[in-house]
């Protein structure tokens, strides 16, 4: 377990060190920087370089790069362009909107998800069963953000039951929580009864049944335990979907999280926040992954085995 | 699924001589839908009864009527144009995307999955690091600063050609696994071995034994994929990174629209539902085919 465990760490930390570089070269060599943001295009040639002094844009890339690296050890994430403010503390004081958002998100598509997939694996082929995939099917085809505007559209504009945009309730959140969380929820919901519909055909559950065990002790104890090993792979992909989902429906809906801010960054050309962003949502993403990987070793012994093999 | 109706019933019915992925309901009304929206993207031009990008500010927003079915947006342009222009060019970036995905897939796949050794480790290593990386996220970053850059406007195509850039960058090593899992698992069949011991060369055994087994499976991907690729094309642009005016795209069409959320709710609704229907075609149409392929899975 713990040859795992080092060798998943190991990996983990290759592949965020590769994304650094992308990360970094990427605004490094695109052109535009704070002289073009900041001076505008027909800036004076010495106030110039004396902006590209204070952001260190006057070294060489590989000592750029060096230097990002260390800032971001030290929880230093840069400079924004536009307002020269640190984008640390801008990020630190937005989080927890987006935090609580995906949260939200997370814990409606496991409510809602899990359970729709157990019951339509509980009588498959049935109408609930065919209801159950239908609707499934559908809540994989509707992003976020056009679900968002339908709903706001609904239960916004002309029932009234929500405001048009985020103001201060954490309830006014329940629209884009519903909106990020469907997709994850359908793909969970599919997840869940494909795995519970392999594993209940399995031979050891057989096993279990014919030893008089009852068909519900077998569906939830037996089958159910390793029918979830697949179901947190579906969750620990939608990390990544609910990132990409929040830049969208933060948009939408107005709220001062970290998607809201990455977008009006990307028009600016505000490169400083655009890595910061992209980089410590990739880290998030790696995060959860691995936690999955993890959690899946602790859940099937054999997985363990056959990653450390590889 | 287990289909409740008796053999002998569906024998008999018209239905039966439809093409057997389009028999079930929810897939043939798929397939309707996107032989629709093929239709409107192939003769955009015919089909729009107004120039798309003709601004008309005397007659902004007007409501549906006689000249403009579905009304005027707020610079006067024709919606319903605008919407079938942006049928084209979801359908431009989803078949061109999954082509070089596909191109990519099968070749790399094949190989990899075929000759094994250090080819392979290199082609799982390189997809295991895609993988780590949010697909949308990466796009986003592409798109964002090397087109905010101007990059793309020097290149035939311009933004467009970012887009299509972007999305097929992150979206290959999906399928180079999924085809590379599919030869492993044909690699050591007696057949294959056969054919080696006639003296098949590399090529022809993957284009004439491991390719037509592997078909299926590749096209259920390659269906459901064209729906990924046109909902990450609309997220683009929607976001302002992808299509850029006057062209229309659905997703800046919702941007647009949305601003107008009050007074022209439907001005988001009709490219938000087009965008939902054609993801969904697309998903139905992948999970019949898939019932077709596979009859164990129904």
């Amino acid at each position: 377990m713990l040859r795992f465990l080092f060798l998943r760490g190991l990996q983990a930390l290759v592949t965020l060190w590769v994304l650094s570089v992308v990360t970094f070269l990427m605004g490094a060599l695109a052109p535009g920087g704070p002289v073009e943001v900041i001076l505008g295009q027909h800036a004076n040639p010495e106030a110039a370089r004396q902006l590209n002094r204070e952001f260190g844009l006057d070294r060489p890339l590989p000592e750029r790069y060096a230097r990002w690296v260390a800032g971001l050890c030290r929880g230093d994430l840069g400079i924004s362009f536009r307002d020269r403010q640190p984008v640390g503390p801008t990020i630190l004081q937005r989080y927890p909107m987006t935090a609580r958002l995906a949260l939200m998100a997370a814990a409606y598509a496991l409510v809602l998800g899990v359970p729709l997939g157990a019951l339509a694996a509980w009588r498959p082929g049935t109408w609930l069963d065919r209801l159950a995939t239908t609707l499934a099917l559908a809540g994989v085809s509707v992003p976020a953000f056009v679900l968002l505007p339908l709903l706001v559209l609904i239960f916004s504009l002309r029932l009234r039951w929500f405001p048009v945009t985020y103001e201060t309730q954490w309830w006014h959140l329940l629209l884009p929580a519903v909106a990020l969380g469907t997709r994850p929820a359908a793909l969970l919901a599919r997840m869940t009864r494909a795995s519970l519909l392999d594993t209940l055909g399995q031979d050891y559950v057989r096993t279990a049944r014919a030893k008089g065990l009852s068909r519900s002790a077998a569906f939830f104890r037996h089958a159910g335990r390793n029918a979830l090993v697949p179901v947190l792979t579906v969750l620990g992909t939608s990390v990544g979907y609910m990132l990409s989902g929040s830049f969208v429906v933060e948009t939408l809906f107005g709220i001062p999280g970290i998607g809201e801010m990455s977008v009006a960054a990307i028009p600016a050309r505000d490169y400083p926040v655009i890595q910061a962003v992209t980089l410590l949502g990739a880290t998030v993403f790696l995060i959860v992954n691995l936690a999955v990987d993890l959690l899946y070793g602790f859940l099937d012994p054999r997985l363990r085995v056959a990653t450390v093999a590889n | 699924m287990v289909s409740s109706i008796p053999v002998s019933a569906w024998r008999q019915s018209p239905i039966s001589r439809l093409p057997a992925p389009l028999r079930r309901a929810s897939s043939a009304l798929a397939g309707l839908f996107l032989v629709l929206v093929v239709i409107a993207a192939v003769f955009a031009p015919v089909l729009a009864p107004h120039d798309f990008a003709k601004q008309d500010l005397v007659r902004r927003l007007q409501p549906p009527g006689a000249g403009h079915p579905l009304g005027t947006d707020e610079f006067g342009r024709d919606v319903v144009s605008r919407l079938i222009h942006g049928a084209r060019v979801s359908l431009t970036v989803a078949v061109t995307v999954e082509g070089v995905e596909l191109l990519f897939g099968l070749t790399l796949g094949m190989l990899a999955g075929l000759r094994g050794g250090r080819l392979d480790q290199c082609v799982m290593r390189f997809t295991d690091l895609m993988f780590a990386f949010p697909d949308i996220l990466l796009a986003i970053l592409i798109t964002g600063v090397l087109g905010g850059s101007g990059f793309f406007d020097r290149l035939p195509g311009g933004r467009l050609f970012g887009v299509l850039l972007a999305l097929a960058l992150v979206g290959w090593p999906g399928m180079v696994r999924l085809v590379r899992a599919q030869t492993l698992a044909l690699r050591d069949k007696e057949f294959v071995d056969a054919a080696r011991a006639l003296g098949a060369s590399d090529v022809t055994i993957m284009l004439r034994h491991i390719l037509p087994n592997i078909l299926g499976p590749v096209l259920v991907a390659a269906t459901v994929g064209m729906g990924a690729i046109v909902l990450a094309e609309s997220t683009l642009s929607f976001l302002g990174l992808g299509i850029q005016e006057p062209q229309p795209s659905w997703g800046s069409m919702i941007n647009q629209a949305w601003k107008l959320r009050r007074s022209d709710p439907f001005l988001t609704v009709y490219p938000a539902a087009l965008l939902a229907l054609t993801i969904m075609a697309f998903n139905f149409l992948g999970d019949g085919l898939r019932d077709w392929l596979d009859p164990r899975s129904r």
